[in-house]
């Protein structure tokens, strides 16, 4: 029988990651059924897993785009051969 | 990939073919500081930005090949991991195996659990319930950028490619040369690590 140490500590990341053989994914899918605790645990890893994928990076700075831009816009127009304006 | 996104992919494309200046500004606005934090967790904060700039170009080169069978962020972001891993190989660097440790340390301190296994102290019930509630303070917004900056280099790699890139664990294996175990355990105890902030948070309100 599957305990909440194991659960907790070992196998709950493998879990999320669909890395279990089905025979640990059973019994970890039973284990939480019956145990209120590692559920309420559980939640909470998977909330901090949807936090990390909603992380905004910062904006690119006006320059840095500008700059990446005209260098962009000149090798396609060099690729091209259609120098534009 | 809804008909919508394919539609104004298929336009984007489009206008960048034509060399519209108006068009790369916004693809460099949509995708380009996503692709720079993808770039720094694989190759490091101090090469990022070169990796990006040739990724940029490398994508030019190639947008007559671009035949809108994946998006074009799928598509942008296969170039650029491609060049990190080549940048990558090149530097011959090589994840630090103390970032893995060797001793297995779990999510808790060993008497969280009683000696029959059950928790001696169950997890706390957190007042945020959801990313979005966690994400709407300020100090938790700071105390979790803290914690992957304190993150041994090897672990916030594995981290920000599978959270935040959604990367499967066979492709980071294969970005960074690593095997399949090493991943996992980088991927355990980073977590474990952003679990630990946030438990404390929603505890003192502080990390």
């Amino acid at each position: 029988m599957l305990t909440c140490r194991e659960l907790a500590q070992t196998l709950a990341s493998d879990y999320l990651d669909a890395q279990l053989t089905w025979r640990q994914r059973a019994a970890v899918r039973f284990h939480l059924l019956i145990c209120n605790h590692c559920r309420r645990f559980m939640r909470q890893m998977a909330l901090v897993r949807s936090l990390l994928a909603r992380r905004s990076e910062p904006p690119p700075s006006e320059p840095e785009v500008k700059k990446l831009v005209e260098r962009l816009s000149r090798q396609q127009q060099g690729l091209t051969g259609d120098p534009q304006k | 990939m809804t008909p919508r996104k394919s539609v104004d992919d298929a336009t984007l494309v489009a206008r960048l073919r034509a060399g519209e200046p108006a068009a790369f500004e916004e693809l460099v606005r949509q995708h380009h500081g996503a692709m720079k934090r993808a770039a720094a967790a694989i190759i490091g904060e101090a090469q990022a930005e070169e990796v990006v700039q040739d990724a940029w170009l490398a994508a030019i080169r190639s947008l007559p090949d671009f035949e809108g069978r994946s998006t074009l962020k799928t598509w942008l972001f296969s170039i650029l991991l491609n060049e990190a891993r080549g940048r990558l190989r090149k530097a011959k660097r090589e994840i630090r195996m103390e970032d893995c440790g060797a001793s297995d340390e779990g999510l808790f301190a060993p008497d969280r659990f009683l000696g029959d296994g059950h928790w001696a102290q169950e997890p706390q019930l957190w007042h945020d319930q959801s990313p979005e509630a966690l994400l709407s303070h300020e100090d938790f917004l700071r105390c979790l950028e803290l914690v992957l900056d304190r993150l041994p280099e090897a672990q916030r790699s594995v981290i920000t490619l599978r959270e935040y890139q959604g990367l499967e664990l066979k492709q980071i294996c294969n970005i960074l040369s690593i095997s399949a175990s090493n991943v996992r355990v980088l991927l355990h105890r980073a977590r474990a690590r952003v679990y630990a902030m946030a438990d404390q948070f929603e505890e003192t309100g502080t990390c």
